[in-house]
């Protein structure tokens, strides 16, 4: 899933770059001072970014004076699509915006899963009598006394509203399913008391619904007094303007340049210590020299860029965490041969075989996928990111195993026959490509009748791809949706009648499907912890056993902040980083 | 011909030049992937696709939206721009404004700088300031323009902290009453001198990043057409007269140096619009080339028509114009047009 990686570059590492120059030079005789004098510049730049010892460590601390007093500056590579939570889509760069502006009812903290109490003042759970026994009711106590940005008090018909609106609009780029899928009824009990009914029981209702984009509470007067809810129609006002509660309020928007945003003074549960600035950079290049010169407090480059900051100035690094986008390839069992392209010599059955799909998954190299295509900002990958319930160390992942790949061809009788076969991958995208790549090279590497063809397309070109059923390729390289439950990676991605299993066509090869999705299923309705994680274990190796996808890898989640920048915190789980949490 | 007829006939061909224009860019914009890719999303299903598209009206027939489109630009509606989440003619005055007035300084340096160190290298050929000249031109004609300016990025803005980053800093812009969009000729207005070198610090660079390129183009015409008449026979019988080396340079050789040398700067407006798109996304102008790059990146349609009618209009009035001044300059043109 590319949507938060736009305006991401592909680009050679620093020692490519420094290996063409002199090209260039013997071309060119006459450019030789001119470029001699840039060249210098350039290491004189390095140079400048290498410091021994000052500033750079851990705690923070460093010694440079602080830029932009009372401001926190955070560098994107992106603007909002939109600000309306109706409308943000998943992994957009709208959501960003939304968690700093709006409330939901409940919240995560920086250090854990398990959600806490926000607008609702109890988290909901059998113990405390707000979940009924049967798991399908919901009560949530309202918090009295919080304020709208506009000045009207948030009760629990705006909380009511703002969901049925979401649900009414139900608009194509929007997250309306995440409601739908799941929700039966909203009611209002009283002013102070909102109720939901389930329309089965599900243990990820908490942290996939209630802490999610489209459950973010608005204002009912200001949204009715800017347009209301029309269905299948988008709200102008909303897309460019905000009615939330949360902590920060949107004073500016500058197309393509900046947010603006000023603290809320008013908030519930403290105003904020500084401001907050969004700048949109979407050249990752000017990233790095920016947060060398120290103009912004806060970027996320991809790991290509990473390693340009690691020995600036002052700079700190949180890489604790991993981004919930695991990296993948998939493989399609619902093939039109008229759609392939020409040169693929595939017949449509053929990962229809379970022996093709694992001697694709054992030829693979994780190592290099890490080690080269993440600059070892990730690990080898696993079916449930890390962070995620249900993720563990031991889980059972593929290692590249060449014997027993050739043995699997061999024995499928594609050894003698060979093949080629295309995977469609969008085009210069520093994570997707590798995956390709690395693919390409282990398997034609194995035989000399094997070839593998990397197609290169633009990002606008690899979405229509995937919004066509069937699916035209019969592989494709991107990331998931960033996902905080294990129900929603295992239902879009891994269930034979989910979103994926049905376009892919998993019933068509999976072995055992019926047993992979009754393990799922259990899993979504089960309410007990424990006993989720045991299922999702199970899954775990039945997908392992039956693979339907390369799990090529997990990115790691490198925030790079200046240090002076204090409490710096980061889970995971939210969508970004918050500014609430941050002081300088 | 007289020159007069020959503009008239000139403007008679602009509007069926520019509807050309119009059709072109609608149908190029229809060639690769979806018109409305921008609102496209991995996990989209073919029936969420088809909402868009009803949406946004791409799914009638081509003529039928080509002639509601071209109605819209008559109206002065471009559509929606997905980038900017805006509509197409609330954002682009701001950014034309914006890569104007880069462009304007930045063609003023190419001019400046082109035709008096081209003049001064041809008129001192080969020897040592020429060969200084021509490192230069060179320099400026071959180095990576997004090479280039990130390198004086790097020394300007990192190194030696003079140049900030973007147009403006907000805080001083905010201060001042915007009525033409030009922050430069704003500041003036207003009266306001720390407005003044705000936008002149912010326009520096860029603008010099931009000139350089233009500059060693209009250098290397000017130098070489200098050199070219100074051999000719005029030139020596001003020699003869007893003027003096400066003013038969000044007075006789460089004007009609200049006359190729305008054809070059005309053509170097083009070279300047494809800068711009680099210059801005390196050093953050919010300009029409950074907001094009964005659109072509995101598929948005809409503000990648914009972009090239807006910038093919340009092009084609600047052609006139230098046309123009052409035909005034040399009036073979106008005799070769009848």
């Amino acid at each position: 899933m590319a949507m938060i990686r736009r305006g991401r570059r592909f680009a050679s590492v620093e020692g490519e770059e420094g290996e063409r120059r002199p090209r260039v030079l013997a071309r060119r005789p006459g450019l030789a001072a001119a470029v001699l004098a840039f060249a210098l510049i350039a290491q004189a730049c390095t140079g400048a970014a290498t410091p021994e010892e000052e500033g750079g460590d851990e705690d923070g601390g460093g010694t440079s004076e602080v830029k932009n007093p009372g401001v926190f500056v955070h560098s994107l590579g992106g603007e909002p699509e939109t600000l309306d939570p109706a409308a943000s889509t998943d992994g957009g760069f709208g959501n960003r915006a939304i968690i700093q502006m709006y409330d939901f009812l409940v919240d995560l903290p920086p250090d854990s899963a398990v959600p806490v109490p926000m607008i609702a003042t109890e988290v909901p759970t059998q113990e405390n009598g707000l979940v009924s026994d049967d798991g399908l009711t919901y009560t949530f106590p309202i918090r009295e006394g919080v304020t709208f940005h506009d000045g009207t008090d948030l009760t629990a018909d705006d909380v009511k509203y703002s969901w049925d609106r979401v649900v009414e609009m139900d608009l194509p780029e929007g997250q309306a399913s995440r409601l739908t899928d799941i929700i039966e009824e909203t009611r209002v009990v009283d002013d102070f008391t909102f109720e939901v009914t389930l329309q089965q029981p599900a243990a990820y209702f908490m942290t996939t619904v209630v802490y999610s984009p489209p459950a973010a509470i608005v204002s009912q007067d200001a949204v009715e007094a800017n347009g209301g809810v029309v269905a299948g129609e988008p709200n102008e006002y909303m897309t460019t303007n905000e009615a939330g509660s949360g902590p920060y309020i949107l004073e500016e928007w500058e197309r393509g340049e900046r947010l603006h945003f000023v603290k809320y003074e008013d908030y519930w549960n403290g105003a904020p210590a500084l401001d907050a600035r969004w700048e949109v950079v979407d050249d990752e290049s000017v990233i790095v020299v920016g947060m060398q010169a120290g103009d912004f407090d806060l970027v996320e480059p991809t790991p290509q860029y990473v390693a340009q900051l690691q020995d600036s100035d002052n700079v700190c690094f949180d890489e604790s965490g991993f981004l919930l986008e695991p990296l993948h390839l998939s493989y399609n069992l619902n093939i039109d041969p008229d759609l392939l392209p020409n040169s693929d010599t595939i017949p449509p059955d053929f990962f229809y075989d379970s022996r093709v799909r694992r001697a694709f998954n054992l030829a693979f190299d994780y190592d290099a996928m890490v080690n080269a295509g993440l600059e070892g900002f990730g690990a080898s990958g696993t079916y449930l990111p890390p962070g995620v319930l249900g993720w563990s160390e031991d889980a059972p992942k593929y290692e590249q195993d060449l014997a027993e790949s050739e043995r699997l061809f061999r024995e499928s009788g594609w050894w003698d026959r060979g093949f080629e076969v295309s995977v469609l991958v969008e085009e210069a995208n520093p994570t997707f490509l590798p995956v390709g790549l690395i693919l390409k090279d282990n398997i034609e590497a194995m035989n000399p009748n094997f070839r593998v063809n990397v197609l290169q397309v633009a990002e606008t070109q690899f979405d229509e791809a995937h919004g066509q059923t069937p699916f035209p390729y019969a592989m494709w390289i991107k990331n998931a949706d960033p996902f905080t439950d294990p129900h929603q990676f295992m239902q879009t991605y891994f269930h034979p009648d989910g979103e994926w299993g049905e376009r892919l066509g998993y019933r068509n090869g999976m072995e055992n499907p019926d047993a992979l999705a009754d393990v799922i299923d259990r899993a979504a309705a089960s309410t007990d912890a424990e006993e989720r994680e045991a299922l999702y274990g199970e899954a775990l190796q039945m997908i392992y056993d039956d693979p339907m996808w390369l799990w090529a890898a997990d990115e790691k989640n490198v925030q790079i902040y200046q240090c002076w920048v204090q409490d710096f915190v980061y889970n995971p789980l939210w969508i970004m980083p918050r500014w609430v949490f941050y002081d300088k | 011909m007289q020159v007069r007829e020959y503009v008239v006939r000139r403007l008679l061909k602009l509007p069926f030049v520019l509807l050309a224009v119009t059709v072109a860019v609608f149908a190029l914009s229809r060639v690769g992937g979806s018109p409305i890719a921008i609102y496209l999303e991995h996990e989209m299903s073919p029936d969420e696709v088809q909402a868009l598209e009803e949406r946004y009206g791409v799914d009638k027939p081509l003529p039928v939206q080509y002639v509601a489109w071209l109605g819209g630009v008559a109206r002065g509606d471009l559509g929606w721009s997905g980038v900017s989440v805006a509509p197409v003619s609330e954002v682009l005055p701001a950014r034309l404004v914006a890569t104007m007035e880069l462009a304007t300084l930045g063609s003023f340096i190419a001019i400046a700088l082109g035709i008096g160190l081209g003049t001064y290298a041809g008129a001192r050929r080969n020897r040592f300031s020429d060969h200084v000249i021509r490192v230069l031109t060179v320099s400026g004609a071959s180095l990576p323009l997004f090479w280039f300016a990130l390198m004086m990025l790097i020394l300007f803005y990192l190194i030696i902290p003079i140049a900030p980053l973007g147009r403006f800093d907000p805080d001083v812009y905010s201060q001042i009453t915007h009525y033409t969009g030009f922050y430069t000729i704003d500041s003036i207005l207003n009266l306001n001198p720390s407005a003044l070198v705000d936008a002149i610090v912010h326009l520096a660079l860029p603008a010099f990043v931009l000139g350089f390129e233009g500059m060693a183009v209009v250098a290397r015409m000017m130098r070489s057409s200098l050199v070219e008449e100074m051999g000719e026979d005029y030139v020596d019988s001003a020699r003869a007269k007893g003027l003096p080396e400066r003013r038969v340079i000044r007075r006789h050789a460089r004007r009609n140096a200049l006359i190729p040398t305008i054809t070059v700067i005309g053509l170097s407006w083009g070279v300047l619009l494809q800068g711009s798109v680099v210059v801005e996304n390196v050093f953050r102008w919010p300009g029409l080339g950074r907001w094009a790059t964005e659109g072509v990146i995101r598929g948005d349609r809409a503000t990648i028509m914009a972009f090239v009618l807006v910038t093919a209009v340009v092009f084609l009035v600047v052609n006139l114009v230098v046309d123009v001044i052409y035909a005034y300059l040399d009036r073979r043109v106008v005799l070769g047009a009848g």
